[in-house]
Formats: C-alpha cells, structure tokens, sequence
C-alpha cells in the first residue's frame, strides 16, 4: 500500500519534468521528512525536504504575522535558477526546481494541477 | 568483536551499571576557566526545559517545519558524538570501534548521561536496526513540564534525528529512524523504530 502511493506520486513529479524549464521536483511532508522526489544525485534529496518544509514553515509564520493570509505559493529566483513550492493538500508540500528562463505562468499552472493530484494521492 | 574487547564492554558495562565508577569522573571541571570537557570534549550543561524552549522557538519561526530543524539538528549531533567522543573514549578503553561494542554500550552510556533509561527491544547489535524503547525520555519530559496538555503527534524530533545520525554513522549505513510511540501523546514510555532508508 505503501509503495503504491509513493509510486503514484512519483509517477506525478516524473510527468513535470517534461514542462519545459522544470528540471526537479519534490513532495514533502510539512514537517520536513521525505515523500517521493524526481532530483538529481547531486542533490541530497532528504536535506533539500527539510529545506523545502523551513522554507515554507518560515514563509507562513511570516504571512501570518502580517495578518496576510494564507501562503499561496513560494518564489526563489536565483541568478542560476528558481524555486517554486506550493501546497499538496493539508499535509504536504510540492516543490520544483526549474531555470532562470523557465515561464514562471507555465510552471505555476503546471505545479497547480500536479498538487492537487498530490493532495489526492495523500488523502 | 575480539573476546578481549567482549570482556572489557561486559565489564565497562557491568561496572557502569552497578554504579561502581562514577562517571562524573570521566569529567574535567575547571572552575578558573569555567569549562567542562567529557572525554575531552568540550561540554556544558543546560535545563531539559531548554529543549522546550527550543521547540517552542523553532515552531515560531517555522512553523510546521520546527521538526525538521531539530532533527537535523539531533542528526548532526549524534554523527559528531560519534566520531569525536565515541570513537576517542573507546580508544581510551583500549577496546576497537565495532556496531557490536559501541551498541552494547550506548544504552548505558546515555542513560548515565539523563537521557532516561534506554531500553535495546530487538536491537540488532551488528546492523542497528530494531526498536528502541525510552522510558522517562528526556525530551518528552521537557515537553510536558513546559507545554502542558497531551500533544497529537510524537515530539521528541531531536532524539529522533540523533537515532539516525548516531546509528547511521556506527554502522556506515543510511538509516532510517521513526518514533511510533511518545510520552507526550500518552504513552508509557517512547518508542523509536530504527530501518535501513529505502
């Protein structure tokens, strides 16, 4: 049973590599530990879900603090590429990694469809 | 492991826990320095409750993510006892580095250190992996003595992360470390599965 979810969402994150500009990505839980994830070797795919899952326990702690709501969706760009995460219902986190040049309207429509299905694999 | 080495970790164990040697006498006070070294390894003691506080701080900076902060943390921690306190003291023994030695040791080791009494429940002592029992664990104690009420979910992520870290580096093997079972949601005592990562 267990297999079977992490396949699906692994067959989830397999389809987002063939959005033009996303060369990564990730389901993670909230508090940090590892569901599925699509990355490279060079990446230490367990350390970057707890990243991800500060990056955005920080972001909501600040959203709420400004009283503005809840986090939509988190942008990084950096000089050598983007990071993109957005919530996969009640739990976890999807996050992509993509490239400087990559149509950030394209990845958020691309990211918005491939969480829901997330968010329903997990449910 | 050599029968030497069996007979000096029954030994060093027996003796620890009988309570013949005091292990304050692995510690070097300092007064005119204000320093503490265990083993040689520069230390210094704090409140459990701080660990509380941790909790509590990390939590508000990054909200759900708090856990994974301090697992890391314990990660980190535990790999670095090992190469820098474990591997030194039993040097120190005379006794050679082997999962086997430092396994049979550890639940006395920690327990003499307050972590509560560490309990081996079909620990493997060669690959690490099996379940760990704590009871009046440290952690979850700071826990409920600072953030009353019974929590949802088990709390004691940094002990989790040094599991894995102490373990992992032990064995040479990424291990996996989960605690099913915590005071701080009711239980009796907690409890931590320990499994080669997938």
């Amino acid at each position: 049973m267990a297999l079977s979810f992490r396949f699906l969402v692994d067959q989830v994150l397999h389809e987002l590599r063939k959005v033009g500009g996303i060369h990564a990505s990730a389901a993670v839980t909230k508090d940090g530990l590892l569901i599925a994830s699509d990355v490279t070797s060079e990446i230490d795919a367990e350390a970057f879900a707890a990243m991800t899952a500060t990056m955005t326990g920080a972001a909501e702690t600040a959203m709420s603090e400004i009283k503005a709501g809840s986090t939509l969706r988190i942008v990084v760009e950096g000089k050598s590429g983007k990071i993109v995460s957005i919530e996969a219902g009640a739990n976890a986190i999807l996050v992509v990694l993509a490239t400087p040049e990559a149509p950030l309207g394209l990845i958020l429509l691309k990211i918005g469809e491939a969480s829901r299905k997330i968010a329903k694999i997990l449910e | 492991m050599r029968l030497t080495d069996k007979l000096k970790t029954a030994m060093i164990k027996g003796i620890l826990e009988k309570g013949f040697f005091d292990i304050k006498k692995l510690m070097e006070f300092d007064a005119n320095r204000g320093t503490i070294h265990v083993y040689g390894t520069r230390s210094a003691i704090f409140a459990t409750h701080d660990f509380a506080v941790l909790h509590e701080a990390v939590e508000k900076l990054a909200g759900n993510a708090g856990p994974a902060i301090l697992r890391t943390q314990g990660e980190e921690s535990g790999r670095i006892d090992v190469r820098k306190a474990w591997r030194k003291s039993l040097e120190g023994f005379g006794v050679e580095f082997e999962p086997s030695t430092v396994f049979s040791m550890f639940p006395v080791i920690q327990s003499y250190f307050g972590w509560g009494k560490i309990i081996f429940a079909g620990i493997d002592k060669e690959t690490g992996q099996g379940t760990l029992l704590i009871e009046n664990c440290f952690e979850a104690d700071a826990i409920l003595e600072i953030r009353k009420g019974p929590k949802e979910k088990p709390q004691c992520h940094f002990i989790t992360g040094y599991l894995k870290g102490f373990f992992s580096e032990v064995t040479g093997k990424k291990l996996n470390v989960v605690e099913v079972k915590c005071k701080t949601t009711g239980d009796e005592r907690c409890e931590f599965q320990i499994n080669l990562a997938q």
